[in-house]
């Protein structure tokens, strides 16, 4: 098998270039896009769980209340505790350093405030004098509320020196701050890469806002205590009030709340590597079919059927391997450039970390080699068994190589289409109520495939087939969820709706084509007449181009319809929702991660410029609740009842509104309802500064807060419960009727005021522009996915080029023929580029069903699934018209170069071809 | 009518220079049919590439009409071979999706004229070579000297003044190649189109009026008809 290899695959892989280059470049694509999205996702995971385990330092066990943080009461509970060494109190902020020259303006910077006297215990601090000599305990330089330590490389970056004064953005606004020392990298120092400043507890509990509270307690065994143990009896010991955790399960919730973003990416990653697949079909496929003879030979002089499908099946792996080694290349800086570009919007969104160590493990690279390895493998099985089924004669008959005839192809894809209308009859049962084993509907499949194998002369072992099918589940239990489709039932949808669509590929294209010839009138007939030819002879072939190009377009569809109509119903929903003339956040344009929540004391400060009528201020608050982190939102409804615009999904809305304004109970938004499957829950319990509090539920509405939900409270209920007297955002009401030059006015009249000038950083944005930021975020957030989609529809690029060469030199006589008859260069290229637009133009009218198809499963069951949110599908139809055209220009774009080469083609070279 | 004038061809097999031919001169005179035969590789088919247009000579020229090949852009070449030539192949060289009608009717389509007109023309000239009840039949369902009879008649699609043919009877059986070259020769005797065949048939040249010789990329003889004879 290594004889032949040498002797003739690497030969003949080296012999066509240019497909073996464009081959291994569709397959580099996939792993390189699969590396990277693994790379972004990893790098925000681990740079979180870094972060956790950089500051936890040597603590064991920590309790939590979410970022509503545990009452300070507690920690004199724990400090007596006979299994606790030390209950240290934390405070940890995102906030952004100034300092007075402005060399440093606006670096964000993670603040952890500790207990000065106690920390060490769990954390090593490590500070050196102006002599180099170690300080012994550097937190007692902490000793004043405006002292702090920062990081040296940081400090010495922004060139900040001790006693230096610096400026900080808290909660009361800009703080002045001295520098008592700088911490050598250790420890906690290097958290959020270095970007790391240390403060006193107590200190920061004025200025962040945390009265009476910390965010977590941390704490410190006693030598011979166990872990679960404690964890479980100081659990009891709260009555449930606070979580007691350890620090590495804090991770959970961000990557709970990732779980529907990362799901995505990884889907579509898959998808683009997948593409691969049929690149690789269609090159050994071609490959076989043009080296008809050549097999024929070998089979003559004795070369067995199975050497004759190694040798192609390990040509298929050989793109396989030498794809995924540049594509794990590739990769590896694809995955760099996505997390300069992409991470810092999508972590701005979940939460702030530092990303300059991105993550490469080589398990990533090991999976990215073996699915690209794996799926050419499996890509390469039936080509590779299409030429064992070469006789020695074929070695004496003449005629063109590659046609299989239309009526062959048109069967065999569809018999794909059996599993498929299987797998949809099986699913209308199912969902009817059905109960129908799985296994006996594939035994019922298996018996025709077994036929159709021994047919090939190969004989199925029937107890390996029962064997197999035992796998299956008996019952279609997973695949049912109460009230309709489970995830699992969605997922056997959409990819159902996939294969149909590949499986139905050559048929659309004939009918298409029909319909191309009965329309092409006078020259163009007959140029169109031999492109349609051209691809109805290799039907086979160029539907496998054509199903790429079809996955890659309907993908993109699918996307494009998903961020369409997520727009669509958040900007009706905005509009509906958001009656403020202005709104006004600190330190960010919208209330991300990265905004650091002032106190309400603004608020009467906004209420007395000219022009302003009233002012709500709006609190953010994410909390753990069930594995994952939900948002507590507070509005002031007290107040603005009137203005309060809810879509009411479930209860008496009057009635329900007036409890709310009244504190007496709250709203759920419908996806935690649905996602928490509290659809009819009378109460919710959430975590509070005070332990967990029960709220009566008044209602369900509609509200795209929060992807993972929000529970909806008016402010003064909210600030009795949680003791927290931040907020977030401020709604400005003008007079109703404020024009536009009123409106400009007061916003002027807001950044112009010496106090919030000097104290705050704010952002003044007026109700439009505020609409457009969150527009323009949720496109930023999509970014990456449209990165992936450049991918994919380049791979499908490349099969179109791929297969119009084939085709090129498949025909080379013909072309030489036609030539002689009296057709020009360019004339000949006609025939390419029309062929290449027929296939682009086939593929684009198949994706336009399966992506709308996919697009409606997505939107109203998957999202609904993972989200809560079912939306109603939304598009513009000139767009999606747009983008078919631009698929089909890019389509023909990758016809100029076959179209050239068949141009080019020397024509008495061309008619002694064969 | 036709002029080859000393045609010199080169060409590389990888390093070696390879010389087809060394000096080729002859003419050909309207309505004249020539026989080109020789040993396999001395330059029978080069020599009649040249002639079409189909490759360019290192040295030499071939007039058709006193018009200079060698002075003819691409475009002109092309113009002139869908025009004025038309080619027979011993593999007769049919578009296999297409039917006899379309596969003659093609050249017609190519060159701008209406369709409706190319298959009237094309139908015309089929029957002329005694296919008018078969084409609608496409060419896996026709004969092989059924086939070569529609690549005459897709050859003759433009009325052209020369017949260029490579070996067309080459892949026929006896009867079916003595009714090709009958064609041929009638096509010469009674439209008065210059012929030149290229042949390996020990029995072909006895329908040309004169037969070139070639040995070695040169012109070994010419004979006329009678003294080959």
């Amino acid at each position: 098998m290594r004889y032949m290899l040498r002797t003739i695959s690497l030969r003949r892989m080296w012999e066509h270039k240019l497909r073996t280059f464009l081959t291994i470049v569709g397959i580099a694509l996939g792993v390189a896009g699969f590396i990277a999205v693994e790379m972004i996702t990893d790098t925000l995971k681990d740079s979180f769980a870094r972060m956790i385990d950089q500051v936890a330092g040597r603590v064991q066990l920590q309790v939590t209340g979410g970022d509503s943080g545990v009452d300070e009461a507690l920690l004199k509970r724990l400090t007596g505790n006979p299994d606790l060494a030390a209950a240290l109190p934390v405070i940890q902020v995102m906030t952004k350093l100034t300092t007075a020259d402005h060399k440093a303006d606006r670096i964000s910077l993670l603040l952890v405030a500790v207990d000065t006297l106690n920390d060490r215990a769990a954390r090593d601090y490590k500070m050196k004098d102006a002599h180099g000599v170690e300080i012994s305990d550097p937190l007692l330089f902490l000793n004043a509320r405006n002292a702090i330590l920062l990081a040296r490389e940081f400090a010495e970056k922004y060139k900040i020196k001790i006693d230096q004064s610096i400026e900080l953005q808290t909660s009361q606004g800009k703080k002045t701050f001295v520098v008592r020392g700088l911490l050598e990298p250790e420890g906690p120092a290097t958290a959020f890469g270095g970007n790391f400043a240390l403060m006193d507890v107590y200190a920061a509990q004025l200025l962040f806002g945390r009265d009476g509270k910390f965010d977590t307690i941390d704490l410190m065994l006693k030598p011979g205590k166990q872990v679960p143990q404690v964890e479980a009896d100081l659990s009891k010991l709260l009555g449930g009030k606070y979580d007691v955790v350890r620090p590495s399960q804090r991770t959970q919730g961000v990557d709970n709340m990732m779980e529907t973003f990362d799901l995505g990416l990884s889907v579509q990653a898959m998808v683009v590597l997948a593409m691969g697949i049929f690149i690789i079909i269609n090159t050994v496929t071609t490959s076989v079919l043009q080296r008809r003879r050549e097999i024929g030979i070998q089979r003559m002089v004795g070369v067995t059927r199975w050497t004759i499908w190694g040798q192609f099946a390990l040509e298929g792996m050989l793109f396989g391997i030498a794809g995924a080694a540049v594509g794990t290349g590739a990769g590896y800086f694809m995955g760099h450039w996505a997390v300069l570009n992409f991470a810092g919007k999508i972590s701005s969104m979940f939460v702030l970390v530092d990303l300059s160590k991105v993550s490469f493990k080589w398990t990533m690279a090991a999976k990215g080699m073996s699915l690209g390895v794996g799926i050419s493998l499996i890509a390469s099985i039936w080509p590779a068994w299409q030429a064992t089924r070469i006789t020695p004669l074929d070695v004496v008959r003449l005629g063109p190589s590659l046609t299989k005839g239309k009526g062959i192809a048109l069967r065999r894809w569809l018999y794909g289409l059996v599993p498929s209308a299987a797998v949809t009859i099986y699913l209308i049962f199912a969902k009817a109520g059905f109960d129908l084993e799985l296994s006996r509907i594939a035994r019922l499949l298996a018996r025709p495939y077994s036929l159709w194998f021994r047919k090939w002369g190969f004989e199925l072992d029937p107890s390996l087939i029962n064997r197999v099918l035992d796998l299956l589940p008996k019952t279609h239990y997973t695949l049912l969820a109460k009230g309709g489709f489970g995830l699992d039932g969605v997922r056997v949808m959409m990819i159902t709706l996939l294969v149909a669509a590949i499986t139905c590929t050559p048929l659309v294209m004939l009918a298409l084509l029909a319909l191309v010839r009965a329309l092409a009138r006078g020259q163009s007939s007959a140029l169109l007449r031999l492109s349609a030819d051209n691809i109805v002879r290799d039907l086979g072939r160029a539907a496998m181009t054509v199903a790429a190009f079809m996955v890659g377009l309907a993908v993109m569809l699918l996307i494009y319809l998903f961020v369409t109509s997520t727009k669509h119903e958040i900007q009706s929903w905005i509009e509906e929702a958001l009656t403020a003339d202005l709104i006004i956040t600190n330190s960010s344009q919208i209330a991300l991660r990265e905004a650091i929540p002032v106190t309400d004391a603004l608020g009467d400060e906004l209420a007395k410029v000219p022009g302003v009528k009233s002012i709500a201020a709006v609190r953010l608050l994410m909390t753990d609740f069930n594995n994952t982190r939900i948002a507590v939102l507070a509005l002031d409804l007290k107040h603005h009842l009137n203005k309060a615009r809810f879509r009411f999904v479930k209860g008496d809305k009057e009635a329900g509104l007036k409890l709310v304004a009244a504190g007496e109970a709250v709203f759920l938004t419908q996806n935690l309802a649905l996602r928490q499957h509290m659809q009819d829950a009378k109460t919710i319990t959430v975590n509070t500064p005070t332990g967990k509090h029960v709220f009566p539920v008044a209602g369900i509405i509609m509200d795209y807060t929060s992807e993972q939900g929000a529970v909806v409270m008016d402010r003064t209920l909210y600030v009795d419960v949680f003791h927290d007297h931040l907020a977030d955002t401020f709604h400005v009401y003008l007079q109703p009727g404020a024009t536009h030059e009123q409106v400009e006015q007061v916003r002027a009249a807001i950044q112009q005021n010496p106090y919030m000038k000097e104290s705050f950083n704010l952002f003044v944005l007026t109700n439009r522009e505020f609409k457009g930021t969150v527009m323009q975020a949720i496109d930023q957030l999509f970014a990456l996915a449209y990165s992936l989609e450049f991918l994919a529809m380049v791979i499908a690029f490349i099969g179109i080029v791929n297969n119009l060469m084939a085709t090129v030199v498949d025909r080379t006589r013909e072309i030489g023929v036609i030539r002689s008859i009296g057709a020009t260069r360019g004339q000949v290229a006609r025939i390419f580029l029309s062929q290449a637009a027929l296939l682009a133009i086939s593929g684009a009218v198949i994706s336009l069903g399966c992506g709308f198809a996919m697009a409606a499963v997505q939107l109203t069951r998957i999202y609904e699934i993972y989200t809560g949110y079912a939306l109603p599908l939304y598009y513009e139809w000139w767009k999606i018209g747009l983008t078919m055209l631009a698929a089909v220009f890019v389509g023909v774009i990758a016809g100029v170069m076959p179209a050239r080469a068949a141009a080019r083609l020397t024509l008495h070279e061309a008619l002694k071809y064969e | 009518m036709l002029q080859v004038v000393d045609l010199v061809k080169t060409y590389f097999q990888g390093k070696i220079p390879v010389h087809a031919l060394a000096g080729v001169s002859f003419e050909v005179a309207d309505g004249e049919f020539v026989t080109i035969t020789g040993p396999s590789g001395s330059g029978k088919s080069t020599v009649l590439n040249l002639i079409g247009g189909l490759d360019q000579p290192t040295t030499g020229d071939v007039r058709i009409d006193n018009v200079s090949l060698l002075k003819l852009s691409d475009t002109e070449r092309t113009k002139m071979r869908r025009d004025r030539i038309g080619f027979v192949f011993q593999f007769f060289n049919l578009l296999p999706t297409m039917s006899a009608l379309e596969n003659v009717s093609l050249p017609l389509i190519l060159g701008g004229v209406r369709r409706k007109d190319a298959e009237a023309r094309a139908t015309e000239i089929l029957t002329h070579v005694g296919l008018g009840d078969r084409v609608k039949h496409r060419p896996d369902e026709l004969s092989g000297g059924e086939q070569q009879r529609v690549a005459i008649a897709r050859a003759l699609a433009y009325n052209p003044v020369l017949i260029l043919a490579d070996e067309p009877t080459g892949n026929l059986d006896t009867k079916s190649g003595k009714q090709v070259l009958e064609m041929l020769r009638g096509l010469a005797t009674q439209e008065r189109k210059s012929v030149v065949l290229v042949t390996h048939d020990p029995n072909a040249w006895r329908y040309g009026d004169r037969m070139v010789r070639l040995v070695d990329g040169k012109v070994d003889q010419i004979l006329k008809n009678e003294e080959a004879r």
